[in-house]
């Protein structure tokens, strides 16, 4: 689970703290405003509809006076019985038609309800029935002046036709008076005056008479009588109005006294838009602020972020092993205390590291010394061991009395013993300094197991103990391996098993596990039943120079080196060793490893290899053998085994000698000691080699045992090589090897 | 408007006591009022002229029968003799009226053979004044006029008249065939009239007049340019010379469907209401009324008004001495007939009026407005002769 990112805490606080209480408070206000808003609009809407309706009420007061004004000249109030004032009242309703933009028109109409004359012409067309009602309504009034609702469609679209539509008109009338000399009756009533104003006009009035237009977007303007909209006009909507309403005066409708109210309908959006504005100001403040709070955090964050990177990096530097850093370049203080610390430590660790190299550099300088050391130890006794081991082979085959022959071989198998001793140290400094290098050639587990068992049986039937080999029903089990090193593993298991074990059997058990066209796996033990090891030392077993118990070394002899070089090579090899060990019971050790497998073409070489042991008559050889060796001893052992195998010989104390002397004779072999004065052997090989027609074989003898050594030998092209102390048996067989090879030429 | 004119009335009146002549007129010619009072001034008479409109007065005269106020004298067209039921004009006697004065002239200001005004103007016909910038040559057949409409520009009306006022109305209703008065009978349910009414509102529903176009409009417009036709009176041509220079054409109207357009003849009269003649200012209006008739300001009526004066020595000066506009008002007087001269004359016009409206306005159809006219007319004069 991955860490929580300061930047988003830091985010998250600025946004719990800062943006979450501003919109709550923004959402407060709002709501507030909201409230005040509609309170206000309600108000507003009042005001407006009581002021529209009281100035249309002035409106239609002053249309009535006009209107009575009108009715009361002469020309008007005796027109229906005086055909001779119809053009000059005809004018007159013309300029009272014109001198009051409001009213469409003007007509008087007779007692029986005929139009006498009317203006504009179209109000002629009025029907008798409408004018009859009107005339009716009026005379059924108190009052010498009346206003009447028409809602007739037919009538608006004769006076109003642009907005005919649901456009009623107040007909203003005003009954004709005249007076007469009469004392029974003085006035008369001849008609009526009759002048129609749409609402539409009345409105459009209102609106210059404000000097602002009645109604807007959003708004809806209506005047109605008993509930019956008699002119609609804007639209406010459907959903979310305001209503207000005023009254005006009182008309006629349909013939009844009711009051003309003024209505106004206004979309809430109307005064909820500024709220709405405010709303969007205010989310986008609060998006800007959180914009704002967003670069703010990421700029915090960068400034921290930024070092700590650089602080990241720093630590990274200094895991890399890089503590040489700059860390003054920090703007605060803080990280570079930070810094400082880590330089301070890191300049302590480099010391630490410093001193650490140096102190392996002086293990590797003393490892070195040491493996250089047992090199030279090794040399240096192997030379001597050399001349031992040589002159006991001589002396052995010399006529000696049993007891002389008992010494020889007790000396011999002292001998053996250094030689063992040597040989443990001298692999373990190898495996130590990882100079072991292992080699893949074909081998026959099976017979190789077969082998060991035949060399160890001796050793178990002297003690009694058993010893067999269990290889299933295995006839054969080729691999490529490292038959030297897989050898001398099982020899230490085994010569451990005979050491550790004075009853019952020892059993050395080869299994196959898998095979495949790459790899063979295989499970090799050795059991005995010996005296088994405590389980507190098992796991310590391996270590070099460890026995089970203190006194085993005083009992049983040995380095304790035996082990730690079986695990070393096993580790070598990529497989593994196990221990299962009971004390007084037994010990069986178990190895796990996976070989190449053999392919067709590595099993006839073996063929070929296996071709090569023959029986060779060295006395058939005429020419001489070159022996380049410094070392007195040396040269006496092996030109006294020469001589026994019948060859001649020449001596060269060193390369250069050795060099010469082929410029004048032909050899049949060369004997090289390595590490000769003058010139070394591999020097002289060089040389040698280096001549186009030279074919003599080179068999280098050295007591440098060292793979590097051998290799050495066998890149400039010497043929063979033999370890001091020369076993002259492996001497003799490589003789004859090269020998017969050349003899053959 | 109304107002005005009782204020003028007022002044007249008051004015009147100091031995001065009030005199109200209704010749729309702009130059009158000053005409008078210059030349009455030169003749030691101090007159206070005021033009007053035409249907106003005839309801002022009308009304005067209830007042005590008047004026001393009025110039009016000759059929408002007929209102001398309410406007008790004085009867002129033949002293007063001057020999070179043309007799036919004295017919039209007589009613009931009794001659109520002084003729000091003649003539008052329609006639067809056309604009040469769009109208090359006078047109013999009201059809013609058509002809010019493609030509026009944009803007510029076919043909003006007062098309509301019934004067007007007059020589279509001749074309017909048709007349108001026949043989002192009221003839106004005629086939002529019916013809006569569908034929004009026609040209209104063409688009060919515009009925909204009153007198002032359409005179305004023909000065203006912006009319090829107008039909106006004699009494406008020194306007139209004024305004249109060489551009002035003028004709008598034209033939429709073959016949002549016969326009009324009619003459501009002195009255003197409520026998004003025989009143305080006697003797300033019997020399105010010899003024008007001598040789001076007859001439003056051609040369400052360009209208036929009554003075037959003056005419025949003036037709030796002037070229042809003169000649052209005097021969189409030929092609007029004169207006008739009875009391119910001032009725017929308002039924006219009356009639032609409710027919133009879709009221009632041509049958109707005739039925409708020649009822009305016979009830209006039987009730006037009642009271």
């Amino acid at each position: 689970m991955s860490s929580p990112r300061f930047s988003r805490a830091l985010f998250i606080s600025v946004l719990l703290l800062v943006i979450i209480p501003l919109l709550i408070l923004a959402g407060l206000m709002i709501g507030r405003f909201y409230l005040s808003s509609i309170d206000q609009a309600n108000t507003s809407l009042q005001w407006q509809a009581r002021n529209n309706a009281a100035s249309l009420e002035q409106l239609l007061f002053k249309l009535e006076k006009n209107s009575q004004l009108l009715s009361s000249t002469k020309a008007i109030t005796e027109l229906p019985n005086k055909v001779v004032y119809s053009q000059f009242a005809l004018v007159q309703l013309q300029e009272f038609v014109a001198q009051n933009p409001q009213i469409k028109a003007s007509i008087v109409i007779d007692n029986q309800g005929f139009i006498v004359e009317g203006y504009p012409i179209t109000s002629l067309n009025l029907n008798y029935k409408l004018t009859k009602s009107i005339l009716d309504s009026a005379k059924a009034s108190t009052q010498q002046n009346t206003v009447q609702i028409i809602d007739n469609p037919q009538v608006s679209e004769l006076f109003a036709p642009a907005e005919a539509k649901q456009n009623a008109l107040l007909a203003i009338t005003s009954k004709l008076l005249h007076e007469q000399d009469s004392l029974s009756e003085p006035i008369i009533k001849t008609g009526v005056l009759v002048s129609f104003v749409p609402l539409s006009e009345a409105l459009k009035w209102l609106a210059i008479h404000n000097e602002q237009p009645v109604y807007q977007a959003g708004k809806q303007v209506q005047i109605t009588a008993q509930d019956n909209i008699l002119y609609s006009v804007g639209d406010a909507g459907d959903h979310g109005k305001l209503m207000e309403q005023a009254s005006i005066s009182t008309v006629y409708f349909q013939g009844k006294p009711t009051r003309l109210q003024f209505q106004i309908n206004e979309a809430k959006t109307t005064y909820t838009g500024a709220v709405k504005q405010t709303a969007i100001l205010a989310g986008l403040l609060i998006v800007g602020l959180s914009i704002f709070s967003f670069i703010l955090v990421r700029w915090l964050t960068a400034r921290l972020h930024n070092p700590l990177n650089r602080i990241t990096a720093l630590s990274r530097e200094y895991a890399l092993g890089n503590y040489k850093q700059d860390t003054d370049d920090f703007h605060y203080q803080e990280f570079k205390d930070i810094a400082d610390s880590l330089s301070s430590m890191a300049d302590t660790i480099d010391i630490q590291i410093t001193s650490l190299q140096l102190e392996k550099l002086r293990a590797e300088r003393s490892e070195q010394v040491k493996s250089q050391f047992l090199a030279n130890m090794s040399h240096e006794i192997r030379t001597p061991m050399n001349g031992i081991v040589g002159f006991l082979q001589l002396l052995n085959k010399s006529t000696l009395t049993q007891e002389q022959a008992e010494f020889v071989r007790q000396i011999n198998n002292c001998s053996d013993v250094l030689l063992t001793v040597i040989n443990d140290i001298l692999d373990f400094s190898k495996i130590e300094a990882n100079k072991i290098e292992l080699e893949s050639r074909q081998c026959d587990l099976v017979a190789l197991c077969h082998d060991l068992i035949l060399l160890f049986k001796p050793s178990c039937d002297a003690k009694g103990v058993g010893c067999r080999l269990d290889v299933s029903s295995l006839q054969s089990l080729n691999v490529k391996c490292d038959e030297i090193r897989v050898k001398q593993v099982l020899i230490n298991l085994l010569s451990n098993a005979v050491k550790f074990t004075n009853q019952g059997e020892i059993v050395l058990s080869l299994t196959l596990q898998s095979r495949d066209e790459h790899q063979t796996a295989v499970v090799l033990s050795v059991k005995d039943t010996g005296i088994g090891i405590a389980e507190d030392k098992v796991t310590s077993l391996f270590n070099p120079f460890v026995q089970a118990q203190s006194n085993t070394t005083r009992k049983y002899g040995g380095t304790g080196l035996g082990l730690a070089i079986s695990k070393g090579m096993i580790d070598l090899m990529g497989g593994t060793i196990a221990i299962d060990s009971e004390l007084g019971k037994g010990t069986e050790f178990t190895i796990n490893v996976n070989f190449k497998s053999l392919n067709p073409q590595d099993a006839s070489a073996k063929v070929h290899q296996l071709d090569e042991n023959i029986q060779f008559d060295f006395k058939a050889i005429d020419k001489p053998i070159l022996i380049a060796e410094d070392n007195p001893i040396n040269q006496i052992v092996i030109t006294k085994y020469l001589t026994q195998l019948g060859l001649n010989y020449e001596l060269a104390e060193n390369g250069q000698i050795a060099c010469e002397k082929t410029l004048t004779q032909d050899y049949a072999l060369i004997l090289m000691d390595i590490q000769m004065p003058v010139m070394d052997g591999l020097t002289a090989s060089e040389n040698l080699l280096a001549r186009p027609d030279f074919g003599t074989p080179i068999i280098a003898i050295s007591a440098n045992a060292m793979k590097d050594d051998i290799e050495k030998s066998a890149k400039i092209g010497i043929s063979d090589h033999i370890a001091k102390p020369i076993n002259f048996a492996e001497l003799e067989k490589a003789l004859a090897k090269w020998l017969s090879q050349q003899s053959l030429k | 408007m109304w107002r005005v004119f009782w204020l003028a009335v007022l002044l007249v009146t008051f004015d009147g006591y100091a031995a001065t002549i009030n005199l109200a007129h209704t010749m729309k010619h702009e130059h009158f009022n000053q005409l008078l009072s210059e030349f009455a001034e030169q003749s030691g008479l101090t007159v206070n002229s005021v033009l007053v409109d035409q249907k106003a007065l005839k309801v002022r005269l009308v009304q005067n029968t209830s007042t005590s106020t008047s004026t001393d004298v009025i110039i009016v067209p000759a059929d408002h003799l007929g209102l001398d039921k309410y406007a008790n004009y004085s009867t002129i006697p033949d002293s007063l009226i001057a020999d070179t004065t043309d007799k036919r002239t004295l017919e039209t200001a007589k009613l009931n053979n009794k001659l109520l005004g002084i003729p000091i103007i003649q003539g008052n016909h329609l006639l067809l004044f056309y604009n040469k910038q769009f109208v090359k040559e006078p047109i013999e057949n009201w059809q013609d006029i058509y002809q010019i409409q493609p030509s026009l520009p944009e803007k510029v009306k076919l043909v003006t008249w007062s098309f509301m006022e019934m004067y007007w109305f007059i020589p279509f209703l001749s074309a017909f065939n048709g007349d108001l008065i026949v043989d002192n009978q009221v003839q106004l349910n005629t086939p002529a009239m019916q013809s006569a009414l569908k034929f004009v509102w026609g040209l209104n529903k063409q688009n060919l007049v515009d009925r909204q176009c009153d007198y002032t409009c359409s005179n305004n417009a023909f000065k203006a340019q912006q009319a090829a036709f107008t039909i106006d009176g004699a009494w406008a041509l020194k306007t139209y010379e004024e305004a249109l220079g060489n551009n002035l054409g003028i004709q008598q109207l034209p033939k429709l469907n073959g016949e002549y357009m016969q326009p009324y003849y009619s003459t501009f009269v002195l009255a003197f209401p409520n026998h004003a003649l025989n009143g305080v200012n006697k003797e300033s209006l019997i020399k105010f009324a010899k003024l008007v008739q001598a040789e001076k300001f007859q001439t003056l009526v051609w040369q400052k008004l360009q209208d036929i004066p009554v003075n037959t020595e003056v005419l025949n000066n003036l037709k030796a001495q002037q070229g042809t506009e003169l000649s052209t008002l005097i021969d189409a007087i030929q092609f007029t007939k004169p207006m008739p001269s009875t009391a119910s004359m001032i009725i017929v016009w308002e039924v006219l009026n009356k009639g032609f409206i409710r027919y133009g306005s879709g009221a009632l159809t041509a049958e109707q407005a005739g039925l409708f006219m020649q009822g009305l007319a016979e009830r209006s004069i039987a009730n006037e002769g009642d009271e």
